[in-house]
């Protein structure tokens, strides 16, 4: 099946309505994920994996892809209107953003971020739709010791990027790799740090880690400085238009977040959040009205927002084609493919072409109906705004025990999430990178499967590791990127070379 | 713990390879944590909630304590009813009867969307429910 079958295949099956049902309900929780404060796109899609287990695999997807660019919208929202993102990839957006909300222009700047979004989400599907069939081709020639350097290298390079220092991203992946070592181990079937918890035979449950550590330890810092939330003022619909100089001045950033965003996505790390600083920044550098940045310019909120759409849909790219996640929410969506039954990677185009191209698809229809349902519904989600904390924290803990609850009816995975969260807390604190760890529980078994059936084939020989040409390429981009920083200080140092520091501070 | 797992021949590895290879990235990420925390100034601390925001923070988390350790022998309902309750009179200066009524509706409306209509099982109480 060539693209342009697949895209006209995938529109089949995003058209069904039980698909058109997943698309709207995930677009619409995204944004409502991503509007309340305390919740992210990670732990929102955490709490609806295991609903998503009673739908068929394509649907179950193209929600939780709903619910992962429903978010970035929504995330913006409160960014503009109250200067707190709703998540981290909006944090870039609250700079021009709300200082437009004080120039009274609220309205008109969230029908750019819808654009913006739309904009850089179909154009990243297209790209998408293009690109992903073809890696899927080359991820053909792969064998263990590629995939073991794409999976392990991968983790690396995310950690490091993950922002912060070395241990900031290193000291959270090891934990995660430890905790994929827990469970029955999938070759011999013997038990591995169980503790004769029979629970825990099956591994440690993602969605106790992800909701415990994004959303229960954001609830904690919450809950500590509840004296600081601020309710916005309301946005009504006649206000939603921009004037026809916002529209022009939003044109060119929407064109280079997208770009910016598409290629992004494709790489290992937080790739929404390292999209919208990088447009941002971009837009510093080349806008014509970049003497207005940082004081309520349109192309600040525009360019950004742009490209964390844009990542957010082609970070779907190496998940699909070559069935790696670069990301905690790409990972969740794994662990679903990996509970339906469906192994992401170069083989799913043609074993299960329905929820490859379906869930492309999906994307294109999510982002129309995220464009036609959000600018009217704006002052809706303004509105949940003010809904006061005492009421909307105890309604989302008592779900995140539901959904950890009902993944295996296992009150370990429950009391798991508050030691998560503890444990998540104190590392927040500590400035470490929470993501690593999540990424690290899902790679870590298919390390160690690559690892293992490397080192079967070539009857223990090493070499297989780092001698094809494909690993090779691999490793030395991993080793690149981590003596970046090394290179960097010892330039400062030795010749008085000053670069502008490439790994963000942090992208949590 | 993970040397004691089997660690097979190279072209054969056992169960214990990979913890042990796990163990030594944990070992170097320790020292590089340890190492890092050596040399940030002390002047770099961290932030910590003090007064009545560390007191709301600590009822919170013996509170989540005591709701799961509740669940398994009062059932979802009640114990989620108690523990909202006594959540929102942490959290807000209203009435008990109004968090009491409050409390109710939430866990009504989440029992009734989750455990009814979408039948995901969770603990009950003798009452079933």
């Amino acid at each position: 099946m060539d693209a342009l079958d697949g895209i006209l295949y995938g529109l089949s099956v995003a058209f069904t309505f039980n698909n058109l049902l997943a698309a709207l309900v995930g677009a619409l929780a995204g944004t409502l994920i991503g509007v309340l404060p305390g919740l992210g796109p990670t732990a929102g899609i955490a709490m609806i994996l295991p609903l998503s287990y009673s739908l068929d695999p394509t649907s179950g997807l193209i929600m939780m892809a709903g619910m992962f660019y429903g978010a970035m919208y929504g995330g913006s929202t409160t960014a503009i209107l109250v200067n707190m993102p709703g998540e981290s990839a909006s944090v870039i957006t609250c700079i021009d953003g709300y200082k437009l909300t004080k120039k009274g222009r609220a309205g008109a700047v969230l029908t750019i971020v819808a654009a913006g979004s739309f904009v850089g989400g179909v154009i990243s599907v297209m790209g998408v739709m293009l690109f992903a069939p073809a890696l899927a081709e080359v991820g053909l020639l792969f064998g263990p010791a590629e995939f073991f350097a794409l999976t392990a290298g991968g983790l690396l390079l995310f950690s490091r990027i993950s922002g912060g220092s070395l241990a900031a991203g290193i000291f959270p992946m090891a934990i995660g790799l430890m905790l994929s070592t827990v469970g029955q181990e999938a070759v011999t079937g013997q038990d591995r740090f169980t503790f004769g918890l029979a629970d825990l035979t099956l591994g440690v449950e993602l969605v106790a880690l992800v909701v415990g550590l994004y959303g229960i330890a954001e609830i904690m810092s919450v809950v500590e400085s509840l004296q600081t939330q601020v309710k916005p003022l309301p946005v009504k619909l006649r206000d939603m238009f921009p004037s026809r100089q916002e529209w022009s001045r939003s044109v060119a950033p929407f064109g280079r977040g997208t770009i910016l965003g598409f290629i992004f996505g494709l790489l290992p790390g937080p790739s929404a959040t390292l999209a919208s600083f990088a447009a941002y920044r971009l837009e510093k550098g080349v806008s014509k009205y970049k003497h207005e940045l940082g004081e309520g310019a349109i192309e600040g909120v525009a360019g950004p927002e742009t490209a964390n759409n844009a990542a957010a849909t082609s970070s779907m790219v190496p998940l699909l084609a070559l069935g790696i996640p670069f990301g905690p929410v790409t990972a969740l969506m794994l662990a679903a493919m990996m509970v339906h039954g469906v192994q992401p990677g170069p083989m799913m185009m043609t074993a299960h072409p329905q929820v490859f191209w379906g869930v492309i698809a999906s994307m294109l229809v999510g982002n129309v109906m995220l464009v036609i349902l959000n600018v009217p519904l704006v002052s809706l989600w303004v509105s949940l705004l003010r809904v006061p904390n005492h009421i909307f924290l105890p309604v989302i803990l008592m779900m995140a025990s539901i959904g950890c609850y009902s993944v295996r009816n296992s009150m370990l995975d429950v009391g798991m999430l508050l030691v998560v969260a503890l444990i998540g807390y104190i590392l927040r604190k500590l400035e470490f990178q929470l993501a690593p760890m999540v990424v690290g529980l899902v790679l870590g078994p298919l390390i160690e499967k690559h690892l293992r059936e490397g080192l079967f084939m070539s009857l223990g020989e090493l070499s297989v590791f780092y001698t094809s040409p494909i690993a090779i390429v691999i490793w030395l981009l991993v080793i690149v990127v981590m003596l970046l920083e090394p290179l960097r200080q010892l330039a400062a140092r030795m010749l008085g070379i000053k670069i502008k520091k490439i790994i963000p501070e942090s992208s949590e | 713990m993970a040397t004691q797992l089997p660690l097979g021949e190279m072209d054969a590895p056992g169960a214990g390879l990979f913890p042990v290879l796990v163990g030594a990235i944990m070992c170097f990420a320790s020292l590089a944590t340890v190492w890092e925390g050596w040399k940030t100034p002390r002047t770099d601390g961290i932030e910590l909630p003090v007064g009545q925001d560390r007191t709301r923070l600590f009822k919170l988390i013996i509170l989540l304590a005591l709701y799961f350790t509740a669940m398994p022998w009062l059932g979802y309902s009640l114990s989620s009813w108690a523990f909202a309750l006594l959540l929102m009179r942490l959290l807000s200066p209203l009435s008990w009867w109004r968090c009491g009524a409050y409390a109710a509706l939430m866990t009504g409306v989440i029992y009734f969307c989750f455990i009814y209509l979408l039948k995901v099982p969770m603990p009950s109480f003798a009452f079933s429910f």
